[in-house]
């Protein structure tokens, strides 16, 4: 028999009080996950009957994932946690916003430590019946549908460990908040500011660093929220859902285990400790703790009147004067409406002048710290013998995959593939950077970089680098002639292991689509490699590609290899294939080329005087292009021939590329955008020509356009 | 014994409580007088338990309150509006307080239930205010702890009701030594209950009398004096709280017991005296004038 006051007898009636709150966890949980369950295997049976699936095992696997989907991984799962967390946390302890409930409980012969506990595990265990109970008939209802098997099993135990743990600290948050607040409503502004102050933090920091600075790396991202469980579930759940061995998922999810846990206990225990610290007198107040407010103040006001100034900002065109003032004018507002709110009294508005003071000048502080670069963000350069290494991207964006076939960015590839240990030339660059104009370069060219310093603080930038610049030649190939450069750029450097999982492989000159054996991908992987040890700067910038090599791997990965005219070893293998074409095409094999005149000097030349960033040329010759192209409707603008005439067509091969082969490494005005053409092969012709396209789509060097074709495309070229 | 020294509790830079210092004896009914806002109901939850003096003690039967179960299973809280679960009826407050109070009499309470006319299964929220003090007495009776502090909890009740209580609290200070402490704004609620008076103003105690005492050594005579010299033979040694005079009828205030008053004036020539018993009111008046208050504006409105 239970004593009349232990834990469970007081646990029990606590649980009377709380049977709202069991019905929606219940009811929330069955239909996440029991509901979606259904759904989903239901439209798996559907898309079986409609044929989708090809093979048995196809819909089979198909029936796992989906269960894995409802049971283990789900995205639209964290807003639901959310709201229960809050629901469970809020009315576990809302006992504490009203003095009658308070003159009750803490009158009673109950200990502290003890209502605490019951009311916190009571929490726990609502929702973890709840969930249990959710996947105990969700998992019967997948047994019944053949959807379960034992890694299904293990995905579903991981996912309810994501799941708790996820919630556990939203949880011991909102927790923290009743503690720190005496009202409904300032809880769940807390909890917001609690779980969301980072992420928002960070945002904000990031949105200022590109408003004010010039050097801000978007592709090295150092500043990642570090405690936002927020963060970081968005950021993973989408992979977690990903077909791949539980093994594989745990490792990947362990860290987080550890770290929300920590996070989870740390909450708990700040929350008990405030808990035990709350007055009784704060039931209705705001905030339960006087000696907080002005403190929250400051932190809610600042990044409210930092944010509104960066609204301004943006809408005012960077006006400086403007989004000072509203920066601080933000700051007034917000001060004067958390005083309101502190007091629930509009008289309220001006008090604590010390605290609103502050949080003003923080905010102006603020301000001048990114619009004087009081910190020396855009001067940065570290000194050579406190870096580690550096790792650099330049204009190349492949596709990349770990040893599981998941997907990695090019920027985590490079940061953890890069490691160039000569790092003069990359501080030469950036020192000259500082010191150039970009508007004196003839061929700017965005430079990422990523600092490694010795003391392991990373530190991302980016930098204007003139690629037309001797000098900056010379430095460069020091950077991308490097074993490390290339290592940390393409992935057949280094990965061996993929290159024997190829699915398919095929080469074209631009024009041609010849597929090669997927068996010799390893052989063609050494034969390239080998010639990528000729790979430099040099090559890069003076030479276009003469081809391209293309293969597939698992999971829908695929890789392009740009094959240059010195690449011998591989160009040799191509040739033992009988797949290699030169790049320039033979005029006999060609039934008509059809050319198309943008005439994009009307645009040119017309009132936009072009302020064009040449960072951003191609965008900005794309944008005009669709400018023009929108003009062209109207039909005057755009001139469109067709040359069939086989002496005209062999006058215009030699002056064209395949927009295909454009590499991202040459000059950005070498190919002319005013001109598209789209070629037609003899359909008899033996030329492996890509036949699966309507036309192959080539560009005229800039400047090479024949003189026949531009009166040909002239504007006035109908009416002679 | 509920001893209560220098407690101090501000809220918000306004004083409510002020170097509160009160001994609440055993087996006595203590009543707490104050107007609204004198500090009453801060002085009773800071010896429930509730709040946490800024300065100062409160020791139940010589232990801490705050913060300190032991202590406070020697006392149940009335708050001047009690608190009942949502929903609830009699019956399920009553498994609340039983689960609590280890010495809930629940066959007590349901006999009191009967007797007031209350009905165990009725949802509390339909109850009258008065009824639903009846209901939190009963519970705070029949928790069976030492102590019982009940705010502003006989206001409203009916004299039927309050009788009925009355004799309740009797009988439990009888059988088990109960110690009622009852805070009110009004005087004449507590006048037939009390034993013990403190009186509370503007957060601090005026006084902290016996009622007997009170009544014992402050006596109201109505005199006709044959001669002056009679007068001021009579008065002599006397300490005379109060003096009035209507025509050649004189009526004194003054300080000592009935014997030693009636003793000094049969001393002296007197066309006619007479000793009178004085209300608690007119005690109040006496004393708090004393001190240089006008009590009627405090607390009689």
């Amino acid at each position: 028999m239970t004593s009349k006051n232990s834990f469970w007898a007081s646990s029990k009636e606590n649980h009377k009080r709380r049977i709202w709150v069991w019905i929606i966890t219940v009811l929330a949980q069955l239909m996440m996950y029991v509901g979606v369950l259904t759904v989903y295997l239901s439209r798996i049976r559907r898309w079986n009957v409609e044929g989708v699936y090809r093979t048995r095992e196809e819909y089979q696997n198909a029936l796992y994932q989906a269960t894995k989907d409802a049971l283990a991984f789900q995205d639209n799962l964290m807003p639901v946690l959310i709201v229960l967390a809050v629901i469970i946390g809020v009315q576990g302890f809302s006992y504490l916003y009203d003095r009658k409930k308070v003159d009750m409980y803490h009158s009673v012969p109950v200990d502290k430590n003890k209502r605490f506990a019951v009311v916190y595990i009571n929490g726990m265990i609502i929702y973890l019946t709840a969930i249990l109970a959710s996947l105990l008939i969700g998992v019967i209802v997948a047994a019944v549908q053949g959807a379960v098997n034992g890694e299904v099993m293990a995905a579903i135990g991981l996912g309810f460990l994501w799941n708790l743990l996820f919630f556990m600290v939203v949880y011991h948050t909102v927790v923290l908040a009743v503690m720190l607040t005496g009202n409904r409503l300032i809880t769940l502004c807390v909890t917001g500011m609690l779980i969301g102050y980072e992420p928002v933090l960070y945002d904000l920091l990031e949105n200022m660093q590109y408003s004010f600075f010039e050097t801000v790396s978007g592709f090295y991202v150092t500043h990642i929220p570090k405690l936002s469980v927020l963060y970081d579930y968005n950021i993973n759940t989408w992979n977690l859902k990903q077909p791949e061995k539980v093994a594989v998922l745990a490792k990947v999810m362990l860290p987080y285990y550890g770290k929300w846990f920590i996070l989870a206990v740390v909450l708990l225990i700040a929350a008990w400790l405030c808990y035990r610290k709350r007055p009784s007198e704060a039931a209705g107040k705001a905030v339960a703790f006087v000696r907080v407010e002005p403190f929250l103040k400051v932190f809610v006001a600042v990044p409210i009147g930092v944010c509104l100034g960066m609204w301004v900002h943006s809408a005012a065109y960077g006006n400086a004067v403007l989004t000072a003032v509203s920066m601080a004018g933000g700051g007034v507002i917000a001060c004067a409406a958390i005083e309101v709110i502190y007091d629930f009294d509009i008289k309220s508005l001006f008090k604590h002048l010390v605290s609103s003071g502050a949080a003003i000048a923080a905010i102006i502080f603020i301000f001048l710290a990114f619009k004087m670069d009081l910190f020396g963000y855009d001067d940065y350069i570290p000194s050579a013998d406190k870096l580690e290494s550096i790792a650099v991207s330049v204009d190349y964006y492949g596709q990349f995959w770990d040893k599981e076939y998941n997907y990695v960015g090019a920027s985590e590839f490079s940061e953890e593939h890069m490691h160039l240990q000569d790092v003069e030339p990359v501080l030469i660059l950036a020192d000259k950077a500082r010191q150039e104009n970009v508007e004196d370069m003839t061929d700017a060219r965005i430079i990422n970089v990523l600092y490694r310093l010795s003391s392991g603080r990373r530190v991302g930038r980016r930098f204007y680098v003139d690629f037309d610049n001797p000098v900056n030649e010379a430095l460069m190939n020091r950077i991308v002639g490097t074993k490390e450069f290339k290592e940390g750029t393409y992935q057949i450097m280094t990965d061996q292991d993929s290159f024997a999982d190829v699915t398919a492989m095929t080469y074209s000159n631009g024009a041609t689509n010849v597929a090669l054996p997927a068996q010799d991908a390893q052989m063609l992987r050494e034969a390239y490699v080998k010639d990528m040890e000729k790979f430099d700067f040099t090559l890069a910038i003076n030479n276009r590609p003469c081809g391209r090599i293309h293969m597939n791997f698992p999971n829908w990965f695929g890789t392009d290899l740009d094959v240059y005219d010195s690449f011998e070893n591989t160009i040799a293998y191509l040739q033992s294939k009988e797949a290699y074409y030169p790049v320039e095409l033979n005029a006999e094999d060609i039934a008509d080329m059809t050319i198309t005149n943008y005439h994009m000097e009307l645009y040119e030349n017309g009132d936009h005087d072009g302020e064009v960033d040449p960072l951003v040329f191609n965008s900005a010759v794309a944008a005009e292009a669709s400018w023009v192209s929108g003009y062209a409707d109207e039909g005057d603008t755009i001139v469109t021939e067709t040359f069939t005439d086989e002496e005209d067509i062999a006058q215009i091969v030699p002056h064209i590329y395949p927009a295909y082969l454009s590499a991202a490494w040459n000059h950005s005005g070498e190919l002319d955008d005013n001109y598209d053409i789209y070629i037609t092969f003899k359909k008899d012709t033996t030329y492996p020509y890509d036949r699966s396209q309507y036309g192959v789509y080539y560009k005229f060097y800039t400047g090479q356009a024949p003189e026949f074709v531009e009166e040909a495309t002239a504007l006035d070229a109908g009416e002679e | 014994m509920i001893e209560i020294h220098n407690l101090t509790k501000t809220f918000e830079k306004i004083k409510a409580v002020d170097e509160v210092s009160v001994t609440i004896k055993d087996n006595t009914v203590f009543g707490l007088i104050g107007t609204n806002g004198a500090g009453k109901s801060t002085v009773l939850r800071m010896v429930s338990g509730v709040l946490k003096p800024d300065s100062g003690t409160v020791a139940v039967d010589n232990m801490p309150v705050y913060d300190n179960v032991e202590a406070k299973k020697k006392l149940f809280f009335i708050a001047d509006e009690p608190y009942f679960f949502a929903n609830a009826n009699a019956q399920t407050m009553e498994r609340y307080y039983s689960g609590i109070y280890e010495n809930f009499n629940i066959e007590e309470f349901y006999k009191y239930l009967e007797s007031f006319n209350l009905d165990k299964r009725r949802k509390i929220g339909t109850f009258s205010k008065g009824m639903k003090k009846q209901l939190a007495l009963l519970l705070g009776i029949c928790a069976h702890t030492k102590y019982l502090l009940c705010d502003e909890t006989f206001d409203g009740l009916d004299p039927v009701m309050r009788q009925g209580i009355k004799s309740i609290f009797a009988k439990e200070m009888e059988e088990r030594g109960m110690t009622p402490v009852i805070a009110s704004h009004n005087l004449r609620e507590l006048e037939d209950i009390c034993d013990h008076v403190g009186l509370l103003h503007k957060g601090g105690v005026l006084l902290s009398k016996d009622l007997e005492d009170m009544k014992c050594n402050i006596q109201k005579v109505q005199c006709v004096f044959t001669t002056v010299e009679d007068e001021l033979k009579a008065l002599n040694g006397i300490d005379v709280i109060k003096k009035e005079q209507r025509g050649s009828l004189r009526t004194f205030t003054v300080r000592g017991t009935r014997e030693e008053v009636t003793a000094r004036f049969a001393t002296v020539d007197t066309v006619f005296y007479e000793v009178l018993p004085l209300s608690l009111e007119e005690i109040f008046i006496s004393e708090t004038e004393v001190v240089g208050y006008d009590i009627k504006k405090l607390i009689l409105g």
